[in-house]
């Protein structure tokens, strides 16, 4: 098996970074700052649709306040009118299968859920009728990575000592160039293979005994792309990427976890472009392969050592569920194709540790964010060792810096440690367990986390579909997210308002191997240090008591 | 105020109505049968989709992979129970004593619920085990009935159980 293991893994690996590198290299190039980027023939349409819009880039150029607040803006309009549109559903056209009116928990946790990328589901796919699935959550499956790519590129352009750019630019920007290609291409390759994509509405047929069986159906193919290509990770159906219509053979698996793979990846090598430092950008993505690469090797030790059917779907074998388990989790995705719930408890603790590391690629723009966080935090780190102001690009890292840096690490571990304690002290939080002793915690954990990290993914067992889980998880939802995407463009901001130190043999090398290992410790320590003792309770005591 | 209006106008325009409209129009032009869900027909009728598992209970037929909702009208969702959970023994031995053929020990997926409840496979192991007692139900020679096992499965180590009851249904006796 574990030659199997090692097959499948590599080629995939091989095959998602090397069309992580040319799209990468095609980020760099066409999100290039106005004033040095060359324009194509699709650029000057662009252009053109843009000013029909009423953006004229090449005049407004934004600062990081002016960045942020349009970024807000969107995110209230689609908040608000997402909100609405599932509130009231069953009153609304599209709606073959009768689907009733999301009551207000479920339409506020649902709204902020797709919006932040996490796509934590507290209501099966099966309850929503097309349009909400289609025109409300469907376009929210664009939109929501758009917001972090947006800030992960402005922030990469700070540091690059240019303009910020406009949001507005940069948003239509990314959703016409990649995002609608790349999920038009790969949708259609995905109805081929079996996905479907209709609006028939649910049928009945009569079994081979004579039962009557009803089969839910849907535009699903469309949906399914762009969950995987932006990393959003909501089931069509509640079973998610475990269901025969998402998810109906190996082919069908192996696209979806490349999908996942892919714009994480490019990332660090669009930022190299865009620095003018290949090397540098190299250097991320390396750092974060090998941490995506021991991840699964460990994923692959406790189910390889422990193999079961159980929660899993027979067609994509046990080296499919592996592989999706731990893509899903690293990059951020949410999508499932096994129960995570029902799986060994050390899978468990890697899909966590995934989550709460949250640079293993991590989603799409939040996860790059992540690592150049952890990358000010290591410069920081080596600057007290050797007592020197740190900097980071020529930039010095000062107090304002240190101060929003300090903050950006500390909301994840409080969000999820907080949301975890106090859950394990009210009855509603408690009530919702369905597993006994260790394992409970960890599903408690595991919402948490996957609400904090923008994942998605649950311990599906606990009874979140209340009030309570609605209301506890959205804070962690949205502070999760955005309190991380606006306090790093306060750092690029003011990054970029300095003057830039002259380079010489003592400036900080970041583009070092010395530098990739100082990387990887503050990375694995700062990780481990926070959530060493929560993790020893939950996955690890379940594990040791089994 | 007027960008952010029209911005998000023309991006829901783009990816909530023209993405999966023209996506659906390839979809019906190119393959109209998958993408209405790979519907199975018998005589006219829809008897169920190659992907979706259906419930089969009597004794002429293969059993499917024990399933944590109703097949028939329910939403899909796995059992959840945790490896450590002490539940998970008492189910498991539960559905061994529903599917135990022949005293044979079974394998791991007939005696655990699949991760929708509507895995539409079953491993060649749990095939094999059936094999006695539909050779008696149908009077067909066990090889007979190991020959379309063999037929439906192909390469792969596990086989579709409504495709391979059609067969069955199909084949002379």
């Amino acid at each position: 098996m574990w030659t199997q293991f090692l097959l499948q893994f590599w080629i995939l690996l091989v095959i998602a970074l090397g069309a992580a590198v040319l799209l990468g290299r095609y980020i760099g190039t066409v999100f290039a700052p106005v004033g040095i980027r060359k324009t194509d023939w699709i650029g000057k349409l662009e252009r053109r649709l843009l000013l029909l819009l009423g953006v004229d880039e090449r005049k407004q150029d934004q600062s990081w306040v002016g960045y942020s607040k349009s970024l807000l803006l969107v995110n209230l309009l689609f908040f608000v009118g997402g909100y609405l549109l599932l509130r009231f559903q069953g009153s609304l056209p599209l709606n073959p299968n009768g689907a009733v009116n999301l009551d207000w928990s479920t339409a506020l946790h649902t709204t902020i859920s797709f919006m932040t990328n996490t796509d934590q589901q507290h209501y099966s796919g099966e309850a929503l009728s097309y349009l909400s699935q289609t025109f409300v959550l469907g376009t929210m499956l664009f939109v929501a990575p758009t917001m972090a790519f947006t800030v992960c590129i402005a922030v990469i352009r700070g540091l690059a000592n240019q303009p910020l750019g406009n949001f507005y630019a940069d948003f239509v920007r990314f959703i016409l160039r990649i995002l609608i290609p790349v999920s038009f291409l790969f949708g259609l390759l995905l109805i081929l293979l079996g996905v479907p994509q209709t609006f028939g509405g649910t049928v009945t047929v009569t079994t081979l005994e004579g039962a009557k069986q009803l089969i839910y159906r849907g535009p699903i193919a469309a949906f399914e792309v762009i969950k995987q290509l932006g990393n959003n990770g909501a089931g069509f159906f509640g079973a998610n990427g475990a269901h025969p219509f998402e998810n109906p053979n190996q082919y069908v698996n192996f696209i979806q976890m490349f999908l996942m793979l892919l714009i994480p990846m490019s990332l660090p090598v669009a930022y190299g472009k865009m620095i003018g430092s290949a090397k540098q950008g190299r250097l991320f993505l390396g750092v974060m392969t090998l941490l995506f690469i021991m991840m699964t090797f460990g994923m692959a030790g406790s189910l390889l050592a422990n193999p079961t059917a159980h929660g899993q779907e027979l067609r994509f074998g046990q080296i499919g569920t592996i592989l999706y388990s731990s893509i899903t989790t690293a990059a951020e995705t949410g999508a499932v194709n096994a129960m995570h719930d029902s799986l060994h408890p050390l899978a468990g603790l890697i899909q966590l540790g995934n989550m709460m590391l949250n640079v293993v690629y991590g989603g799409t723009g939040a996860g790059f964010l992540n690592v150049l966080l952890y990358a000010f935090v290591a410069v920081f780190l080596t600057g007290l060792l050797i007592g020197r102001t740190p900097t980071f690009l020529g930039k010095k890292l000062e107090t304002f810096e240190v101060k929003l840096m300090a903050i950006t690490l500390l909301v994840p571990p409080f969000l999820i440690l907080v949301g975890t304690a106090v859950s394990m002290y009210v009855a509603p939080g408690v009530g919702a367990i369905s597993n006994p002793g260790y394992h409970g915690l960890s599903q408690v954990l595991y919402e948490f986390t996957s609400a904090t990290a923008n994942n998605g993914s649950g311990f599906e067992g606990l009874g979140d579909a209340n009030v309570y889980w609605n209301v506890s998880t959205s804070f962690a939802l949205f502070f999760g997210r955005y309190i991380p995407l606006i306090l790093m463009l306060a750092i690029a901001g003011s990054l970029k308002a300095k003057p830039a130190v002259p380079q010489d043999e003592f400036s900080f090398k970041t583009d070092t191997p010395l530098f990739g290992t100082v990387f990887l410790g503050t990375v694995v320590l700062v990780g481990a240090l926070t959530f060493l003792p929560v993790l020893v309770l939950g996955p690890i005591a379940d594990w040791l008591t089994m | 105020m007027k960008q952010a209006i029209r911005v998000t106008v023309f991006v829901t325009a783009l990816c909530g109505i023209v993405f999966p409209a023209l996506l659906t129009l390839f979809g019906q032009l190119l393959v109209p049968d998958k993408a209405a869900g790979s519907l199975v027909q018998e005589n006219g009728k829809f008897i169920g989709s190659e992907l979706i598992a259906q419930p089969f209970t009597s004794k002429q037929y293969f059993h499917g992979r024990p399933s944590a909702v109703d097949q028939l009208a329910g939403s899909s969702a796995g059992d959840n129970l945790a490896a450590s959970n002490p539940e998970l023994g008492k189910k498991m031995a539960e559905f061994a004593k529903q599917n135990q053929v022949d005293g044979a020990s079974l394998p791991d997926d007939a005696r655990v619920t699949s991760g929708s409840g509507f895995d539409p496979h079953i491993s060649l192991d749990y095939a094999r085990a059936q094999v006695k007692r539909i050779a008696t139900e149908r009077n067909l020679s066990r090889d007979a009935v190991q020959r379309l096992i063999d037929q439906e499965a192909g390469n792969n180590q596990y086989v579709n159980v409504l495709m391979l009851n059609l067969k069955l249904d199909r084949s002379p006796s």
